[in-house]
Formats: structure tokens, C-alpha cells, sequence
């Protein structure tokens, strides 16, 4: 038995870290990213992705997200080609992906945080500083929510004269994360 | 009057043309895969596999892994999320789906199917 002991110690020793680490992550896939022109236009652009992946690591405070271009859906099916095709080139740009941190993260408290990171569209990378959104903590989930806007020439989109007028200069991005404990 | 007549129905015919050209052309055809083809059509590195896997829709065969309010996992790779709530769908079930593939989700290392709804045998 004691040719033993040294072994569980090992298994145990490798266990609990693993155990410990995994509790910490918070996951969804079904994640809503809207953006929006709030424009009053005949045909506003606004599209939703409703399958969203993120993971928050609650230890640190990092957050990773990513969307998939081609998950945009307009109400214009027509406005999603020229999306995809002109705007997005989506073949080109598969995903879109937010990385980064929240610097005033707290597991046992509600309340409005500030995310920094690097939000990379259309191969382009943007660093976003203390962007405000509202953690709520539930019994073993996390939501985050709200809004920003983002300035559409930062990202290299090349907009022809002659749709311009239709094109806002500012888009307004929302959020919607409903974060699951994981569980292994 | 006959000008006229003639006038109208040949703009009939002319947008007639056109609708059959450019827009029934645009209900998506779908092409059968297993989970195993798509990864294998989606590994390859050719741009224009690519785009097709993403202009049709994808009807997809193999085993459900997970089951999850809104969404499935076959064959434990292919994230397939429905349009509507998911009845009557057990874990080792294998199915067919009709779904719209938007591409490799590298946080979760999953194929993402939308759009999805089953499809009877």
C-alpha cells in the first residue's frame, strides 16, 4: 500500500490544479451580438449573430469572444450578400473576435465593468479601452450586456460613393452573453 | 394601340426572364455531407470549397453527442443551433439536418451549422 501513496499523491497533486482551473470558466455559444445604424432609413442596416462563442476566465478577468461573420442575419437577404461579398468578405474574414480583459471583475458582485482589449474585424485590429457593460452574477451564470459604437472607415471597409449616403458612418454594437459555469 | 400591347407584353417577358434568372436562382441548393466529409470539404485548402460548403445548404447526417436547448452537437465537432426549440432528440439519435454552414469556431473548436431544423428520414 505505502509503493502506492507516493502515486496518489501525484495523481491528486495533477488533479486538483486542473479541477480548480476548470471551475473558474464560464462558456456560451449562444452568445447575441446586434448591430445596428439606428438610422430611420427604408431599409436600416442592422443584422444579429445569435450564436456567439465566449469564455470568461474568471480567475484573471480575460475574456475571449468570437462571432462568425456568415452567423450575421439581416432581414434583407439581399443586404447580407452585399455584406458578406463587399463589405465583410467574409470568405477572406471568417470570424470576428474580441480579446481582452475586465479590469474591475468581481465573481461576487453585480455592477458595471470596464472591458479593454483588441476587437479584430475584417483583419483589422482595434484596441478598445474601458468599454462599459453591465456584469450581472446569478447562481452559477454570468450575463453581460450593453452597448458601443464603433466607427465603420476604422476598419478598412472600402464603402462606393454611390451607397455612401446609406452606409452610416457609426455603428452601434450590442451585446447579450449569458455565460454557463463549466462544469468539469 | 397594337405598339402598345406589343410594348407591354414584351416587358412582361423581358422581367419575366430576369425573375427566373437572378432570383429563383437564389433559393439555396443543398448538398448532402456526414460530419466527416465537411471537416474533410472544409480542411482542404481551396477557397473554392470553401464558399460552396457556405452557398448550399448542408444536409447533414451522424450522430447527436449533446443536446442542448436550442442546439445540438454531432458527432461531437458540428455545433448545429435550430431556429426553433428541439423536441424529441436523445444523445447516440442519429439524424438529419438542414442547416446553413457559417464557418470553424476556433475558441470551442467546433463546425457551426444555423439555421437548422431537422429533416424526416
Amino acid at each position: 500500500m505505502k509503493q502506492f501513496i507516493p502515486f496518489l499523491l501525484i495523481v491528486i497533486g495533477f488533479s486538483v490544479p486542473l479541477n480548480l482551473q476548470a471551475q473558474q470558466q464560464y462558456l456560451t455559444r449562444n452568445g447575441i451580438i446586434t448591430f445596428d445604424s439606428k438610422l430611420n432609413s427604408f431599409e436600416p442596416v442592422k443584422a444579429e449573430n445569435s450564436s456567439v462563442s465566449a469564455i470568461l476566465n474568471v480567475d484573471g478577468g480575460e475574456i475571449a469572444v468570437l462571432a462568425l461573420v456568415k452567423g450575421f442575419s439581416f432581414k434583407n437577404s439581399l443586404m447580407e450578400e452585399h455584406f458578406n461579398e463587399s463589405y465583410a468578405e467574409s470568405d477572406i474574414h471568417p470570424k470576428t473576435t474580441f480579446t481582452g480583459k475586465i479590469s474591475n471583475f468581481d465573481i461576487q458582485d453585480s455592477k458595471t465593468c470596464l472591458f479593454s482589449g483588441v476587437l479584430s474585424f475584417h483583419g483589422v485590429e482595434k484596441q478598445l479601452n474601458e468599454i462599459p457593460l453591465i456584469v450581472e452574477i446569478k447562481n452559477n451564470r454570468i450575463g453581460i450586456n450593453g452597448e458601443f459604437q464603433l466607427v465603420v472607415s476604422d476598419f478598412d471597409i472600402k464603402v462606393p460613393r454611390i451607397v455612401r449616403s446609406k452606409i452610416p458612418e457609426k455603428i452601434y454594437v450590442s451585446i447579450n452573453l449569458d455565460l454557463e459555469k463549466l462544469n468539469n | 394601340m397594337r405598339k402598345v400591347v406589343a410594348l407591354i407584353i414584351a416587358f412582361a417577358v423581358v422581367s419575366t426572364t430576369v425573375y427566373v434568372c437572378f432570383f429563383l436562382d437564389r433559393v439555396a441548393p443543398s448538398i448532402e455531407l456526414s460530419s466527416a466529409e465537411l471537416i474533410y470539404k472544409f480542411s482542404m485548402d481551396n477557397t473554392s470549397n470553401k464558399s460552396n460548403l457556405s452557398e448550399n445548404n448542408i444536409l447533414l447526417s451522424g450522430a447527436v453527442t449533446t443536446v442542448k436547448k436550442s442546439a445540438l452537437i454531432v458527432d461531437k465537432k458540428i455545433f448545429c443551433k435550430f431556429k426553433n426549440g428541439i423536441s424529441d432528440v436523445k444523445v447516440g439519435d442519429t439524424i438529419r439536418l438542414l442547416g446553413k454552414f457559417i464557418g470553424y469556431d476556433e475558441l470551442f473548436q467546433e463546425y457551426k451549422l444555423n439555421d437548422c431544423s431537422i429533416v424526416n428520414q
